[in-house]
């Protein structure tokens, strides 16, 4: 048994470091893994309880690395007071107060670091090393770490992180990258952004991301035998955000951008240049208004060929007849209501609930015809759980498109020989738009066989009954 | 034996002369020209020679042009500077001397496409073709010429249907205006155009949209066993005595067109076609224009002939003096013709036709395309292209080197290039039925022109 | 046939605009935005107010008009053939056009029209007396002025009625006079149509690009300009392209509007009509502004610099009138022939296809050249959809001679020379079919 267990917890593990690393704050959690955010190339070193010519500190390691405030924008970001605990794999944890993750100190900026396909929980100054005293000044005696009674800032670094977690007394709603209009300065430039429909970027959106330590980067990049220094953001990313409807992944931007289309920039003097996005790498070109610390007029730089490096941007255009694709999928979404609350997901959001499970199911129909497969969807009781808990005398009525009603009882939902999902995935793939997005099936290792009229198609809102 | 031998031999004699100069970009090896870069070359002064600025490879900015020579390193070499075939080695002309050139190296990011599309309308479509073969065999690029009747109007319906456009296209100044509210083609005020003439016909709203590359202009053809010979200098007067004159077969020209009226609206006062974004057809110098030919309708001293009625009679000698274009010359000496030229007299202003080329908007290889019209726009292409289509080039350097009649030179001095403005179509549409209305005598000159501002004036509020 | 025509030349805009623009301004002529000339047809009013570029509104609503009047001078001929002609309501037309358009002097006729209703015979002699007044009016009045548009209208259902009383001994007195009178216009007919081809044949030998013509031969006589169009400017390639086209365009316009025209045939009368004058109305919208969208069809299938969306452009303006005329062909199949062929146990299809087919030989050959003809000549089609300059047609090669004529250098020799090579082998062509046109098997004269 204790075998059983111990070959089940590293099988976990194992797959807990491939799957990616959950972030949670309050309720909002989702797993994301590297191919989700653009990374940088990035190097650091930690100082050891002893004065780094001990050479006991870590030596300078390159990372690639994915600033950690994008990724916890995804579950609402921080606040004054919260606190970020860092969790590996093997247990180990750090604490961080909020001014040390976004109040750009001594520290540096917060990254998660690929190495070697681990990934580490790193800081990255200005200076390039986390020295004791970076420490100290950053984080105060609480929560800096000690080896033997000496400072260690090497204890910072969390190897193989598993979790990351706000800790918070506040209740979030978790939001997904602003886009506020900001009032007040005018800016000292703006670029406009054509396509679909008509938007602006300008200098205060800059300052404003730089603020929020988002995407707002600092690139170093060579060009004729020189190199300079730039604070940029990626251009995919204002790309992004003049798009009209909902956010998306960087994944999601990174299909659409890797599908091709054509962007045209412009520059105030009338230069006007072309390309497809399957020529530049997406991570590759920026939008720079600060060049060796000087700040210019927005200009597009990167690893990119020279006629692309257009100064005194004037317009981005983009062809919107291949961008405007939209998955409809992406902006499906499954309502639930119980005891008085609503609340809705995304696809998206549940696939990255920790109660997602993959088994199998079938239904029966009346002629006897059978069918099933392998299928992915969240469990149902602990979907509904996230409202309300499911009572024996509870009901669960879910309404389809086209205004079907289908009613569950407690006690069925509650069976022995499986456990009820919503599905939104059949063998590997999403479930196609007809018959529908959304369906309840039981699942179970030994494939429980339903009738087909238990098994609701195209569901859109599921509520859960109380008859008092 | 003696055969093969022989045959090595001739190789290695025909081969040791080709003991090439190379060019290098980054330090890199990528052409080496012997012989083969004859073909290449202009026939000047000189002997046969080719700039070095056609050969060297393009790229998005040059950092460094070194020339390696039999006396050193030289840097900073005028661009325009000849390459010389002497004796069988290339030799570089600097200041009356020539040094033997060794290797020519340029530093700078090479263009990552070599790949351009150039749309030609008009004229001189064969002559241009031969010219960008030029550019695109030397450099080994792939340059797609199209001859495109009514190209402008294809590039809009292209734009707008989103489909493929070209990199570089043919225009004339009455193009600009709906290119650019089309969003066809990008404003060109990055490329530097000192040198060039005609720059005006392409600005529109106070930007550059295309590059000026030739032009024709109007002159005054007379035939020299009528006429005899004309004083460049001579006036309005002595061309009304000329034509008065019996023996001299009198002249005659497309009076009721707008395009042969400006310059006597110009010649009489009018400063400007367009002031202040309006067309004025009502002021003082029109008026008199119209009235003064008018006049010299009526009384026999010029004929109002139309265009084709106009050639066949100054061909078979029955008009002495005629006003064209100078797109005619090639027409009249073909057919062998004794013909004289002489610029329009005092005070009148010869209109100037420039066609341009332009960049489009959504161009993938901006780069490429300036450099190719910075080719086409350079002193020894912009000349030999002249020549052999009876144009005269927009680069004022190449007009030296041509050998052009005064008629030509003194005209585009005093020469009136016809603007971008899209009012500029509205008055020509215009004119030319109101000019017409006058001379037929059928309404008065004041009446006329009254009614014809009105008109202007109405449709002027749809103009963007 | 008139109505086709009439159509026809009413939408005629590139010949007229090419050889005139306008033609010379009318004193009568000045509106508010525009000078009105001597040809100025409608298509070219509309042309010229759209590149006035006053707003395109103005544009679109003659275009509107044009097409409502296009809808109506069809449908009014189609009830003319259907409808058992009732005269009097034809006459009540008139009297209403006349009033509503024919100003002062149209009320005056409008009352006289009116007598027509009771006394048929009336009608000749107020119609003469209408076309009488309208003529002295433009002398004295400037034509715009004098013209009454209404005389028009009366002029057409003139000929409706007089179509309708044909065999009527209506002109058996003055047969001789009828015979002087064709022959006159005959010869007028024959020396417009031979003219212009002399006149190309004189510019395509002259050395001088012009078309004004002094002496019988050009003055600088040359064959120059057919060696310059074959040898550099690759005529025959051209012409072998243009071939290419047309004869796709001939052969599949038959095939597709046979069934249609079948299928046609059995509807009843009035619903066929209203087919046909969709279909023809339709028709009338096409131009450059359609082209536009079709670009982007094409460009997303992939189909640009090809010569299927040229070929397609073709046979969509050719459908009209070849569904017109085989239609009009089939219905003079009498029926008694199909009521044989059900005795003999042939079913509709099989006589479609193994009766009717073969008998409609030559209206299919007919459709055959009117589709390849139209295609020969095209050239907004290949312009727009076609990109490599090897593929040019005809149509687009002759434009780049000549430009319009705004562009100051025409090359009228080269033109001449090119177009009377097109022109040569357009005849071959027509003459090797001419037999077929207008003969058909249930005519008398058929061998």
């Amino acid at each position: 048994m204790k075998k059983l267990l111990a070959i089940m917890f590293t099988v976990l593990i194992a797959i807990a470091s491939i799957a990616g690393i959950t972030v949670t704050c309050n309720d909002s959690t989702f797993v994301f893994d590297r191919g989700d955010f653009p990374s940088l190339r990035v190097v650091t070193r930690f100082e050891g309880p002893q004065p780094s010519s001990d050479r006991n500190g870590s030596d300078y390691i390159e990372y690639e690395a994915i600033p950690l405030i994008s990724v916890l924008e995804y579950v609402g970001g921080m606040r004054e007071g919260d606190l970020l605990k860092i969790e590996a794999d093997d247990g180990y944890s750090k604490l961080f107060p909020f001014g040390a993750i976004y109040g750009r100190t001594a520290l540096g900026n917060p990254y998660i670091g690929y190495r070697e396909e681990k990934p580490y929980f790193i800081f990255v100054p200005d200076d390039g090393e986390v020295s004791n005293e970076d420490m100290l000044a950053s984080l105060g005696e609480e929560y800096s770490h000690f080896y033997d009674g000496l400072p260690s800032s090497k204890g910072l670094m969390v190897k193989s992180v598993s979790t990351i977690r706000i800790e918070t007394s506040r209740t979030v709603s978790p939001l997904i990258m602003e886009t506020a209009a900001f009032p007040g300065p005018s800016p000292d430039w703006t670029v406009e952004i054509k396509g679909s429909g008509k938007k602006e970027i300008s200098s205060i959106d800059f300052e404003a991301d730089e603020a929020d330590g988002g995407h707002y980067v600092e690139i170093s990049l060579e060009r004729k035998g020189e190199t300079n220094t730039y604070r940029a953001i990626p251009l995919w990313l204002v790309v992004a955000a003049a798009r009209e409807d909902e956010q998306k992944r960087f994944s999601q931007y990174r299909e659409l951008w890797e599908g091709g289309f054509d962007i045209t920039l412009t520059s105030v003097d009338g230069y006007s240049v072309t390309f497809n996005t399957l020529d530049v790498p997406i991570e590759a070109i920026f939008i720079a208004d600060e060049e060796n610390g000087e700040k210019i007029a927005p200009a597009i730089v990167g690893e990119i060929s020279g006629k692309l490096w257009v100064k005194g941007l004037a317009s981005i255009e983009l062809d919107t007849e291949r961008y405007s694709y939209e998955d409809p999928r992406l902006s499906v979404s499954l309502v639930l209501k119980a005891g008085g609350l609503e609340r809705e997901f995304t696809i998206a959001d549940l696939e990255a609930k920790s109660y997602y499970v993959e088994n199998y199911g079938q239904y029966i129909t009346s002629s006897g015809g059978k069918h099933g497969g392998l299928y992915g969807g969240v469990e149902l009781v602990k979907l509904v759980g996230e409202l309300v808990e499911l009572k024996p005398t509870s009901t669960i009525r879910t309404v389809a498109s086209d205004g079907y009603e289908t009613t569950y009882s407690a006690g069925e939902i509650e069976s022995a020989d499986g456990i009820w999902i919503v599905a939104f995935k059949l063998d590997g793939d999403y479930l196609p738009e007809d018959p529908g997005y959304f369906r309840t099936i039981k699942v179970g290792p030994n494939m429980p066989a339903i009738e087909s009229r238990r098994s609701a198609k195209m569901v859109e809102i599921i509520e859960v009954i109380d008859l008092e | 034996m003696k055969l093969r031998e022989l045959t090595v031999l001739l190789w290695l004699l025909l081969n040791l002369p080709c003991l090439s100069f190379e060019v290098l970009l980054n330090d890199e090896s990528i052409r080496s020209w012997d012989g083969s870069l004859l073909q290449y070359c202009y026939d000047l002064p000189q002997g046969k020679a080719i700039p070095l600025l056609e050969i060297l490879p393009p790229v998005v900015e040059r950092d460094g042009c070194f020339l390696e020579t039999e006396r050193g390193r030289l840097s900073d070499v005028p661009m325009d500077s000849l390459l010389v075939w002497e004796e069988g080695d290339w030799f570089l002309h600097l200041e009356g001397e020539g040094v033997k050139i060794l290797s020519v190296a340029v530093y700078g990011e090479p263009i990552d496409n070599d790949y351009l599309q150039v749309w030609l309308d008009w004229e001189g479509i064969t002559a241009l073709k031969e010219s960008i073969q030029r550019f695109s065999s030397i450099n080994g690029l792939r340059i797609e010429t199209r001859e495109v009747p009514k190209a402008s109007s294809k590039l809009v319906s292209v734009v707008r249907a989103r489909g493929e456009v070209p990199d570089v296209i043919m225009v004339q100044s009455s193009d600009i205006s709906r290119l650019v509210y089309e969003e066809a083609i990008q404003s060109l005020d990055y490329i530097p155009v000192q040198g060039l003439s005609g720059l005006s016909s392409f600005n529109y709203e106070g930007r550059s949209w295309a590059i000026p590359f030739y032009f024709d202009c109007q002159l005054v053809f007379y035939n020299r066993g009528l006429v005899g010979e004309i004083d460049p200098g001579w006036t309005l007067e002595d061309l009304e005595n000329l034509s008065k004159d019996p023996g001299s077969g009198g002249a005659g020209w497309n009076i009721y067109s707008a395009y042969w009226f400006i310059p006597f609206q110009l010649g009489f006062g009018k400063r400007d076609l367009i002031e202040d974004g309006r067309v004025t057809v009502l002021d003082g110098p029109t008026q008199e224009a119209l009235g003064y030919l008018v006049e010299r309708v009526d009384d026999g001293t010029f004929r109002a002939l139309e265009r084709d009625p106009m050639v066949t009679l100054f061909a078979s000698g029955k008009v002495g003096i005629i006003l064209s274009g100078s797109y005619m010359i090639e027409q009249f000496e073909r057919i062998g013709m004794d013909f004289g030229l002489a610029p329009y007299p005092e005070p009148l202003r010869p209109v100037l036709d420039y066609k341009g080329l332009a960049i489009t908007r959504k161009t993938r290889n901006p780069i490429l395309a300036r450099r190719l019209i910075e080719f086409l726009t350079s002193k020894y292409v912009q000349a030999s292209f002249c020549k052999a289509s009876y144009k005269i080039p927009s680069r004022r350097e190449a007009l030296d080197g041509m050998e052009l009649n005064f008629a030509i030179s003194s005209s585009l001095e005093r020469g009136y290039p016809l603007p971008a403005d899209p009012l500029y179509e509205l008055y020509k549409d215009t004119m030319w039925k109101l000019i017409r209305l006058a001379i037929s005598d059928r309404l008065g000159v004041r009446e006329v022109l009254e009614k014809g501002q009105k008109i202007i004036d109405e449709n002027s509020g749809g103009v963007q | 046939m008139f109505t086709i025509n009439f159509i026809k030349f009413l939408k005629e805009f590139t010949v007229v605009f090419l050889m005139t623009d306008g033609g010379p301004p009318l004193v009568s002529g000045f509106t508010k935005r525009s000078i009105i000339g001597a040809t100025t047809t409608l298509d070219i009013f509309i042309y010229d107010i759209f590149t006035g570029r006053s707003s395109t509104g103005i544009a679109s609503a003659y275009s509107v008009l044009t097409l409502l009047l296009v809808a109506f001078v069809m449908i009014l001929w189609f009830l003319s053939s259907r409808v058992e002609l009732n005269a009097h309501l034809l006459i009540i037309l008139v009297v209403a056009a006349q009033t509503t358009l024919g100003g002062y002097t149209g009320l005056v006729f409008g009352g006289l029209y009116l007598l027509a209703v009771w006394k048929r015979g009336l009608f000749k002699y107020i119609l003469i007396g209408d076309i009488l007044v309208s003529l002295l009016l433009s002398l004295f009045n400037g034509f715009l002025r004098g013209f009454n548009a209404a005389t028009i209208i009366s002029l057409m259902v003139f000929l409706i009625l007089r179509r309708e009383r044909e065999g009527a001994a209506v002109v058996k007195s003055g047969d001789r006079a009828l015979k002087l009178l064709t022959g006159i216009v005959l010869a007028g007919v024959l020396i417009a149509s031979v003219l212009p081809l002399l006149v190309l044949v004189w510019i395509s030998l002259s050395g001088l690009s012009t078309t004004y013509i002094d002496s019988f031969l050009p003055r600088y006589f040359t064959l120059d300009n057919f060696v310059r169009v074959v040898g550099e400017e690759g005529i025959i390639s051209t012409l072998l392209n243009t071939l290419f086209v047309s004869l796709v365009t001939g052969l599949a316009v038959p095939l597709l509007t046979f069934q249609l025209a079948l299928a046609l045939r059995k509807i009843k009368n009035s619903l066929s009509d209203i087919a046909i004058v969709i279909l023809n109305t339709v028709g009338v919208i096409g131009g450059m502004h359609t082209l536009v969208p079709l670009y982007s069809i094409f460009r997303t299938m992939g189909m640009i610099d090809s010569y299927f969306p040229v070929v397609l452009v073709y046979i969509s303006h050719a459908i009209p009138f070849s569904v017109f005329t085989i239609r009009t062909y089939l219905e003079s199949v009498p029926e008694s022939l199909e009521d044989q062929a059900k005795i003999d146990g042939v079913g509709p299809v099989a006589f479609g296809f193994r009766i009717l087919l073969p008998l409609s030989r030559p209206v299919l050959t007919t459709s055959f050249i009117v589709a390849f003809l139209g295609a020969w000549n095209g050239f907004l089609a290949p312009l727009l959809f076609l990109l490599s300059d090897s593929k040019y047609t005809m149509g687009v090669k002759l434009y780049t001679y000549v430009g319009s004529l705004g562009s100051g250098n025409p090359q009228w020799n080269l033109f001449g020379a090119a177009a009377t090579i097109n022109l040569l082998v357009m005849g071959v062509i027509f003459y090797t079919f001419r037999g077929y046109l207008g003969k058909t098997p249930l005519s008398e004269n058929y061998e």
